[in-house]
């Protein structure tokens, strides 16, 4: 089975220093998935689910998005989880680009820039579930 | 095309010496007319690039749609205004809203010793998902891996000092072009 981790290893092997367009454009784009399935990975593991009324008129992206910046279970989370948020839709907005504005030239920088905004997104969920351990510890010494 | 920034005659308004509100730095030029914020002034002067500018109005700005750069209180922020009213006005943010947001981003970035900002709103509509996401490009004289941290920088600041970001709202550093 694949997960989010060997799809961000795919975003970064196809970044190659001498990728042409559509490579770069394939890069993005996985970027963002990958990036897309950590946040949904943390708002499963964090976030209570969305109501009847907040998933109207929300597309599932979005959806997700809105959960983890409105519907955290733990306080200690939930500026992580916001801010993981934002960086996956700063890349959503690039990972739109590639995939359907062709016309837009996507060069090496925007590549650099949507790793860097996948690994920020990894680097919250490690810092949310270290937390989250770490208070379970303590709890459970309790 | 999905960038919606619409093309403005450009002019650029220099104020030296002048002191400003905070209100004006964020950009809200369309009070000048009034002068309410200016202080005191030692120099006013508009300068053209390469737009016509024969008819602006006594009023000073509320006819035309310029970018604008404004000198004030050692800042250096460029802003294309309307363009950024407009691109609010397309996702459906509040202006005053958006601007309160902004604001708040130039200022940590001000903070973090780049007080020299250039603005660039990039409107994307999504066909999958059907919706619009407005992305604030904050530029600034620096280098582009710099850029890359300082954005990660912005982003949890603002996270941090700031509750319920619009969400079809984000921010992004980039080095100045």
């Amino acid at each position: 089975m694949v997960n989010a981790d060997d799809i961000a290893k795919l975003a970064r092997e196809l970044a190659t220093p001498m990728a042409n367009e559509a490579r770069i454009r394939c890069s993005v784009s996985r970027a963002y998935y990958a990036a897309f399935h950590y946040c949904d990975l943390a708002a499963n593991t964090w976030c209570k689910p969305l109501s009847k009324d907040d998933e109207k008129d929300r597309q599932t992206h979005q959806q997700l998005y809105h959960r983890l910046e409105n519907f955290s279970i733990d306080k200690t989370t939930e500026k992580d989880l916001q801010a993981m948020s934002q960086e996956a839709k700063n890349l959503r907005s690039l990972r739109v680009q590639a995939d359907y504005y062709l016309n837009e030239k996507l060069d090496q920088k925007t590549i650099a820039r949507s790793l860097n905004y996948m690994s920020q997104v990894k680097l919250y969920l490690d810092s949310i579930k270290k937390v989250t351990t770490k208070d379970a510890t303590n709890e459970s010494k309790k | 095309m999905f960038l919606e920034a619409a093309t403005f005659t450009i002019i650029s308004l220099g104020i030296n010496d002048a002191k400003l509100d905070n209100h004006l730095i964020t950009g809200d030029v369309f009070k000048l007319d009034k002068s309410a914020n200016i202080i005191a002034t030692s120099g006013v002067g508009i300068f053209p690039f390469g737009g016509q500018i024969s008819n602006i109005p006594t009023t000073f700005i509320d006819n035309v749609s310029p970018s604008f750069t404004t000198w004030g209180m050692g800042l250096q922020i460029s802003n294309p205004v309307n363009e950024i009213h407009l691109a609010f006005e397309k996702v459906g943010i509040n202006r005053d809203v958006g601007d309160k947001f902004l604001f708040i981003a130039k200022g940590i970035l001000a903070e973090l010793n780049y007080p020299n900002i250039k603005v660039n709103p990039l409107l994307i509509r999504d066909p999958e998902e059907n919706s619009s996401y407005l992305t604030l490009r904050l530029h600034v004289n620096t280098s582009f891996e710099e850029s890359l941290a300082l954005d990660s920088k912005l982003t949890r600041e603002l996270v941090h000092r700031t509750t319920n970001i619009p969400e079809n709202l984000s921010f992004a550093v980039y080095e100045m072009e």
